[in-house]
């Protein structure tokens, strides 16, 4: 029972708590507009270093 | 020579060798420092081992965090939102490693690991995204925000079950699905990984599981927090794709490890 429950815990608390995270840090943190838009996911790409202004 | 300082004339380099490796691919070294822990103290409990592990995680992963943070390479919103998304994951791994059905999981785990690190060496960075000269619409953002947010949720279940901070599997995910950028994807990971080891390691001493090896974890701490500098230094140095693939090894290592452990 006790298995089950944890079991049950490890599935479903991560689902609910990041999205309960997200939505927190969503309205608490918002994105910077000007930073977000001028981000760009250069994956792939390997000079890629000293990048700080990544934001998602 | 004392004993203390034999111990710590061993373990100190160890240390060393871990946070210089750990801090350049953005993990804690953990799966680097559990085998090495095994042969050179084969006295000690695989819960003791992984508890002293976590705990050198931990000290590697806060020096690793104040290097990059010199270096202004962490993303801060992204990594407190994963931080705070990952913390109750690392306690609930702790409480659920015991319930596990190791037989099953362990070469479950394993294979799976081996598979991903396999397939990170052979294509360390997939497909190079194109680079894009304007603004992305905010809602793509958004949705790879909440994606991280409940990624970095499981994984910590994830990682806390297999006794590792996380940081082999967490830099993968930020590199592979999330598209970050590798070496932002390192300092990222690398913060997240502090708070992590912190609160998994105070769930094994609230469990009593660290009753032993206090010294060999401070004599290990000592080199850990002298290498992640080293080790962010580096970082600079070498190309996204060879941290990658020097992180894939890692991955199958610990694969290999958990299917050893059937034998």
């Amino acid at each position: 029972m006790r298995a089950a429950s944890l079991g049950l815990a490890a599935l479903l608390l991560p689902l609910a708590w990041g999205y309960a995270v997200h939505w927190a840090v969503e309205r608490l943190w918002p994105v910077n507009p000007s930073r977000s838009a001028n981000a760009t996911p250069r994956s792939g790409s390997d000079d890629s270093a000293g990048m700080p202004d990544y934001q998602i | 020579m004392t004993p203390e300082l034999a111990e710590f004339a061993r373990l100190a380099p160890l240390g060393f060798l871990v946070g210089a490796y750990g801090t350049l691919v953005g993990a804690g070294g953990g799966s680097v420092l559990v085998p090495a822990l095994l042969l050179l103290m084969p006295y000690e409990s695989p819960a003791t081992i992984t508890a002293i592990s976590l705990a050198v995680v931990f000290f590697n992963a806060y020096s690793g965090t104040i290097a990059y943070m010199r270096m202004g390479r962490i993303e801060y919103r992204t990594a407190v939102l994963f931080t705070l998304a990952s913390l109750p994951g690392a306690v609930v791994g702790v409480l659920l490693v015991h319930e596990l059905p190791r037989g099953l999981f362990d070469p479950l785990f394993g294979g799976m690991l081996l598979l991903i690190g396999g397939f990170l060496v052979v294509n360390p960075l997939g497909r190079v995204a194109p680079v894009h000269g304007g603004a992305r619409p905010v809602g793509h953002s958004r949705r790879r925000s909440l994606a991280g947010a409940v990624g970095s949720s499981y994984l910590a279940v994830f990682a806390s079950l297999l006794g590792i901070g996380g940081g082999i599997i967490h830099v993968p995910f930020l590199i592979r699905v999330l598209r970050f950028p590798p070496h932002s994807a390192t300092a990222t990971s690398h913060f997240v990984l502090t708070f992590v080891a912190l609160s998994a390691t105070l769930t094994h001493v609230a469990m009593g599981e660290f009753a032993r090896g206090l010294s060999q974890t401070m004599y290990l701490a000592v080199g850990v927090m002298m290498g992640a500098p080293l080790g962010a230094a580096l970082s600079l140095k070498l190309r996204g794709s060879l941290i990658v693939q020097m992180l894939a090894v890692a991955l199958c290592l610990v694969g290999g490890r958990l299917i050893w452990r059937m034998f």
